[in-house]
């Protein structure tokens, strides 16, 4: 009754303010996505029952609206995860309105209060973000400014908690985020330099977490800061960037509990004109896991996000081995080049012929012992020592991929990709005495574009190994109606699995309707099984079989 | 204007400078710890579990501050405790083990998980490691709801337990009460997956020793009711005859027995005791 | 707590009845070069604006920017429109970005969305997203997903918005 109550007052205050027209250029927007599985019994991948890990539905969905007038917003989001899909976290099970702000946008100023996103430079020392297909949040619930005082300078400020699935924030649990970030755009703030050819941007960083020590084994530090300078240097066609981060000592259950310090460098040069693009990037991490509980381990509650330099694939064969950033030591660099080979030439053809070249790889640092009574990593001491260029031989990941993009005629094109891997198994991904994985991929997807609206795209996909689960065999056939219309039938056939029983074939069918912004896709097929290791947890993520239905719009 | 920025300037660098605690060592803390109950962690775990040794280190080093406060028992499930000869060749699951797992959902978590006094927050119950000390400490600062008195007692020539449970309850709660008990055998040695080199060898420690393992429970799965709403002062007490297991190691047995509320399966108070020969 | 929000998204949501056009949320992102560009500059002296959000990792992104890049010099004699390309892609690639895009030789003007604020301000869930505006800053089609063959229905409006005038 008090709500029926209090929704008829909002509505009367409401239409009263419309009425005075103080509502005129308001606007509601917002969006909603559901994906959902319904599993099934498959006698052929053992699963005997349609129920996996407990449940027999997943479904993962949320709702978002917002609000404007003129410079206020306002919004929520509604989540729900009843159960979670399978491969995501049990303790997103749940729902409610993880998600709420009010925040005040002008020229000058922007305050936020509530939750929010934000990221100070490359997001060394402060990232939060959203990836809904992967289940992460870590939204700060607070309050954000950001000044700019003057043309091209621009101070932030964040001061909050952040999102831990549906566990409410308490005094000395978890912790308290707080940050300040500067950035000048020398060129806009010096007037005398806006039309130089060199354009600089400097920027400097300065976060610290606070979390009450209850812990009866050690000693640990309360308030730790991390900082980190960046800066960006452009001159005619190259660019240069770099961002250095640090951290005090930061016990945690990541670092097994050592107390040294964390650091952590990303760069990168490139050189660019129209038709070639080459970029070399570097990026070197010790000791640089920063989450704002020190005992929770898993892909959450990170403050900092240190970046992963490889490419990420797109193909799924190509996509089996992924790399993820092991933030307590790793040293890697990545190249690339782009050129597209010009039109009319022998290799371009009539119309250009594009490729791409990129190789990546990551080893581990090379970590010394402090003194002969202290092993490396040794918890509740300082660890070990690292120079700035200790790298060990250990390689984690290595990727070397050509691709080529080219146009027949107006009617089929085709990119071609071959890759060559090398997945260190054991460290990535806990399969304990496994050898790395080395793989060649090779990568075909022909599209043949039937007439103005309808197309039939063709990817074929092979991967050539001699361990984990051998070699694989993918196709895929996808026929479109632009843009309303898709059909797609695929599979993946693990013929050269070293144990016979299980060389299963993965197919799946679907089909989906789009119009406009709204996007609806029903599928039908299998999954194979995988093991999920995310920081420090390893879990396994069972075959599943079953429908998926996915649905996405916005208004 | 300048004025403005150079005060903001200031508050933003007093918020972060204020900010950093740098420790010296010691880094371990020492001295006295309080407690004024037992508590019982139990470590989900796997013989094939790379990150499990590190989560193992963790509940030894709690159990060297807490002493015989803290019960410590570790459950073999799911995946990664499945046998695989000729490395892996012992099954130490248990039915209970399996049960409590899916229950708890600890495998779809991924291991290592811990419980500890089968505390829930929201449902759920699981525990990362670097969790596990700061709810033990907050567990074991709580006053006892019911006291537990525990004997074992080998018999027929040491193919049997006797035990005797007894206890009361120090005050008047509503709900229903059961008593858990369960079989542990200590130091099986075996293989032990493992990717931490301040522990043992990677990627596997030979001749690992498996503390504290969970054989087999005494009084199925849920364990067996002792009241349906209690008084101040109500008290209980349950024998039981068990029978081990030819291939357990008669001198490395105990029993660890505990006290919990059905509705959400939290535990009042538990006992360990080692079983004693004939 | 909960109750009293469904009641204010539901108050919000009797506005929604009264159907009103979207325009591009003021929200700062950066360009190609790291400097900071806010939403408001986008501008076309009054002729249309294609706003479409893509990714390294995005294969029919890059096929409808591929498909847009080929008939660019067309459109923009026809009708004037100008193409913002906006990348979403997070600080492990945002410096791959430029040198793809030149590679590629793409003609249009590209902006880097590291943090998907903007992608999240345009309730924007799945990429590729392309956005017509027209000339006022209005928002006046959209759709998601790439097929050949999509941007010939794309450009029909983009006529019509120029037509208009």
């Amino acid at each position: 009754m008090k709500h029926i109550i209090l929704f008829c007052v909002l509505l009367c205050t409401y239409t009263n303010l419309k009425a005075q027209g103080i509502t005129d250029g308001s606007r509601v927007n917002g969006s909603f996505q559901v994906d959902g599985q319904y599993y099934m019994p498959d006698d052929a991948l053992g699963i005997n029952d349609s129920v996996i890990g407990g449940r027999k539905l997943g479904l993962n969905g949320f709702g978002k609206i917002t609000y404007t007038l003129g410079n206020f917003t306002a919004g929520l989001r509604y989540e729900a995860y009843m159960t979670p899909i399978l491969g995501f976290d049990p303790a997103q099970e749940g729902n409610g309105f993880p998600f709420f702000f009010v925040s005040y946008n002008s020229e000058l100023i922007e305050v936020t209060a509530g939750s929010f996103y934000e990221q100070f430079g490359n997001g060394l020392v402060l990232r939060s973000y959203e990836e809904w297909t992967l289940g992460y949040d870590n939204a700060i619930s607070g309050i954000k400014v950001v000044y700019k005082p003057f043309r091209g300078v621009s101070i932030k400020g964040v001061y909050g908690n952040q999102r831990y699935y549906w566990e409410k924030y308490e005094r000395n649990k978890r912790g308290l985020v707080r940050g300040a970030d500067a950035e000048v755009d020398l060129n806009e703030a010096i007037g005398s330099l806006q039309s130089s050819d060199f354009r600089v941007i400097v920027g400097a960083s300065a976060v610290s977490k606070y979390q009450a020590d209850n812990d009866p084994i050690y000693n640990l530090p309360e308030n730790v800061g991390a900082f980190a300078g960046r800066l960006n240097l452009g001159w005619n066609r190259f660019n240069f960037m770099t961002e250095y981060a640090q951290k005090i000592n930061d016990p945690s259950v990541m670092n097994n509990y050592i107390y040294k310090n964390g650091h952590a460098v990303l760069s990168s040069l490139s050189y660019s004109q129209k038709g070639l693009g080459v970029v070399l990037q570097l990026k070197r991490v010790d000791n640089m896991s920063f989450k704002s509980d020190r005992g929770i381990s898993g892909n959450v509650l990170d403050i900092g996000f240190i970046p992963p330099i490889n490419r990420t694939h797109s193909y799924s064969l190509a996509a089996r081995y992924p790399y993820a950033t092991q933030p307590n030591g790793e040293m890697g660099m990545q190249f690339q080049v782009n050129y597209k080979i010009p039109k009319g030439s022998l290799l371009g053809g009539k119309y250009g012929t594009g490729l791409a070249v990129n190789f990546s790889q990551v080893n581990d640092i090379k970590r010394t012992a402090l003194n002969d009574t202290t092993p490396v990593g040794m918890p509740g001491t300082l660890g070990y020592s690292s120079g700035f260029f200790d790298v060990s031989d250990k390689i984690l990941f290595r990727d070397l991929n050509i691709e080529v993009d080219k146009k027949f005629n107006t009617s089929w094109k085709a990119v071609f990709q071959y890759m060559n891997q090398y997945f260190d198994i054991e460290t990535l991904q806990g399969k304990a005495g496994k050898k790395p994985v080395q793989a060649h991929i090779a990568v075909a997807d022909v599209t043949w574009r039937v007439n103005a609206v309808n197309s039939l795209r063709m990817e074929a996909q092979g991967m050539w190994t001699k361990e984990d689960k051998g070699d694989w065999a993918g196709l895929l056939l996808e026929y479109a109606i632009a843009p309303t219309w898709f059909f797609t039938l695929a599979d993946q056939y693990n013929y050269g699995n070293p144990d016979a029983d299980q060389r299963h074939h993965y197919y799946m069918a679907s089909f989906g309707y789009t119009k406009q912004a709204t996007r609806v896709a029903l599928t039908y097929g299998r999954q194979p099984e995988g093991v999920i290791c995310v920081g420090g947890v390893c879990r396994q993520v069972p075959a599943a079989s079953g429908l998926t239905l996915s649905l996405t719009t916005n208004f | 204007m300048n004025n403005r920025l150079s005060f903001l300037a200031i508050v933003l660098l007093g918020l972060t400078i204020t900010a950093c605690d740098k420790i010296e060592p010691p880094y371990k803390q020492g001295g006295e710890v309080l407690a004024e109950r037992k508590v019982l962690l139990e470590d989900y775990t796997g013989q094939r579990c790379v990150n499990c040794p590190t989560a193992a280190r963790i509940a030894h080093d709690l159990k060297d501050v807490y002493g015989e406060n803290l019960i410590v028992m570790g459950i073999h499930t799911g995946f990664f405790a499945v046998p695989f000869p000729p490395q892996f060749p012992l099954d130490m699951r248990t039915e209970a083990g399996e049960s409590w797992d899916a229950a708890f959902k600890i495998s779809t978590a991924g291991h290592p998980k811990g419980l500890v006094n089968r505390y829930n927050k929201e449902g759920i119950y699981y525990l990362g490691p670097g969790e596990w000390g700061t709810a033990i400490a907050d567990a074991i600062s709580k006053k006892a709801d019911a006291t537990l008195e525990l004997e074992a007692n080998f018999t027929a020539g040491n193919t049997k337990i006797f035990i005797s449970a007894n206890g009361s309850f120090l005050r008047s709660m509503e709900g229903e009460y059961f008593l858990q008990l369960c079989v542990l055998e200590d130091s099986i040695v075996g293989n032990q997956n493992n990717n931490d080199p301040t522990v043992g060898t990677t990627p596997v420690i030979e001749n690992y020793v498996h503390r504290h393992v969970l054989r087999a429970t005494v009084n199925g799965i849920n364990g067996e009711k002792i009241s349906d709403e209690t008084v101040s002062g109500d008290t209980f007490s349950k024998t039981y005859e068990f029978a081990i297991d030819a291939g357990w190691k008669t001198q490395h047995l105990s029993v660890v027995a505990w006290v919990y509320r059905g509705s959400d399966f939290e535990i009042l108070q538990v006992e360990e005791v080692h079983v004693q020969s004939e | 707590m909960k109750k009293y929000l469904i009641l204010l998204s539901l108050v919000v949501f009797v506005q929604l009845l009264q159907a009103q056009q979207s325009e591009i949320p003021t929200v700062t992102i950066k360009t190609l070069d790291g400097k900071n560009f806010i939403t408001t500059e986008i501008s076309n002296d009054g002729k249309p604006v294609i706003l479409s959000f893509w990714a390294l990792w995005c294969k029919p992104c890059q096929k409808e920017l591929d498909a847009f890049n080929e008939l660019y010099d067309e459109w923009q004699e026809e009708t004037g429109v100008k193409i913002y390309a906006v990348s979403i892609d997070d600080s492990r690639s945002t410096s791959r970005v430029m040198p793809f895009v030149n590679g590629k030789g793409w003609d249009f003007e590209v902006l880097i969305d590291a943090n998907s604020d903007l992608k999240r301000a345009m309730n924007v869930n799945m990429i590729p997203h392309t956005f017509l505006i027209d000339g006022n800053g209005k928002i006046v089609a959209q759709h998601t997903s790439y097929f050949e063959g999509a941007e010939l229905e794309l450009y029909e409006k983009v006529k019509k918005l120029a037509g208009k005038k």
